[in-house]
């Protein structure tokens, strides 16, 4: 039992602080009188559906300030039209401001993702644990493939690079499909970010298999290439949409 | 309102005085326990559960303390209303599925 009671003080962390005694000595009663299998798979399904219950003791929170909203929604437009120049106009930027306007454009997204990480964490009441994954997210998530590059390089492992890969989309996806769920943004908004995600998640893990599986490079560049026709109308229509509604910044509408 | 919510208000409106515990009300619905302690909580938190800590010496026990659940007045009167709104017919067919489908089956 000092297993699991290990186990179970570990994913307290994701409940609110003054819940975390209640839920774990309670869920260690219940384990404590039944045995074999039954107490692990038992266990398990305790660990997994904490965040269950973690969602259900969210609270509201206040929405960000008008300035941070308004500089998230610039950030963002701020991004899409750094691409937009990039690809439009090389006579005019050269090839080297281009590189870095490429690198610039997926850390517009990082105010977004900031400021809803943030907020997500202090719904979940706060803590160490809420507020490291709100710092993940913000720096996996929201810097595109940049951190994940320079961690893959430090570290000389191609498997975080195509790892990091997944990040962003994969947020965007979840934020879009939470949206379109709970109806907190428009359809059609929703729907963009959707496809924005899905074409992200493409684009960015299929340049990394490009470069680091050599075994898969034709379908990995299909894959890329089918995702930038995706991706680049979606992204055009859900950024700047997004940023336009941050740049309103209405008190009464979420972030996204 | 959720099947499993149906489930859990049902076992404990079966005898409304009684409390239980979190293994009986497992056992008496099927259900998982990552799954009854959200339910409960909701449950609590609209007052339609009441619960309290059990007063036990746990070292003489040999367990730790449970934690037991009843229904509240408003929690009875819910639950007998969830009840009424599933036909009969239609209850049995849905308890005989998930003694079916659930881990160790509905009593």
């Amino acid at each position: 039992m000092r297993f699991l009671s290990a186990v179970l003080a570990v994913a307290a962390l994701m409940l609110p602080a003054g819940r975390r005694a209640r839920w774990r000595e309670e869920s260690l009663a219940l384990l404590a009188e039944v045995h074999g299998v039954r107490r692990w798979w038992f266990a398990l399904d305790t660990v997994v559906k904490a965040p269950v219950l973690a969602g259900q003791f969210r609270v509201p929170v206040a929405p960000p300030g008008r300035w941070v909203s308004v500089l998230t929604g610039a950030a963002l437009i701020g991004g899409s039209l750094a691409v937009v120049l990039a690809v439009l106009l090389p006579p005019a930027v050269p090839e080297d401001a281009a590189e870095f306007l490429f690198l610039l454009a997926p850390c517009g997204l990082a105010g977004v993702v900031a400021a809803r990480s943030i907020a997500t964490a202090r719904a979940y009441g706060g803590g160490l644990l809420p507020y490291l994954m709100a710092a993940l997210t913000i720096v996996f998530a929201g810097t595109g493939p940049v951190a994940a590059g320079l961690l893959s390089v430090v570290t000389g492992t191609a498997a975080v690079a195509v790892l990091g890969a997944v990040v962003p989309g994969a947020w965007l996806i979840g934020v879009s499909a939470g949206a379109l769920r709970r109806r907190t943004s428009p359809a059609g908004l929703a729907v963009s970010g959707l496809l924005a995600g899905a074409g992200l998640l493409g684009v960015l893990v299929g340049l990394q298999l490009v470069t680091h599986v050599p075994a898969i490079r034709q379908p990995a560049s299909a894959l890329t290439a089918v995702s930038v026709f995706v991706l680049v109308p979606a992204w055009m229509v859900w950024s700047l949409w997004t940023g336009g509604r941050l740049i309103r910044a209405r008190a009464t509408q979420r972030l996204i | 309102m959720t099947l499993q919510v149906r489930l859990v208000l049902q076992t404990l409106a079966e005898e409304p005085e009684q409390q239980r515990y979190g293994l009986e009300i497992v056992e008496a619905t099927g259900l998982m326990p990552g799954t009854i302690y959200p339910i409960l909580g909701r449950l609590e938190e609209a007052g339609w559960v009441s619960s309290e800590w059990e007063v036990v010496d746990q070292s003489a026990a040999g367990r730790p303390r449970r934690r037991y659940y009843r229904l509240t007045a408003d929690g009875v009167s819910a639950a007998a209303a969830a009840q009424a709104a599933v036909s009969p017919r239609r209850r049995a067919g849905l308890r005989a599925s998930l003694g079916r489908v659930l881990p160790g089956g509905v009593s």
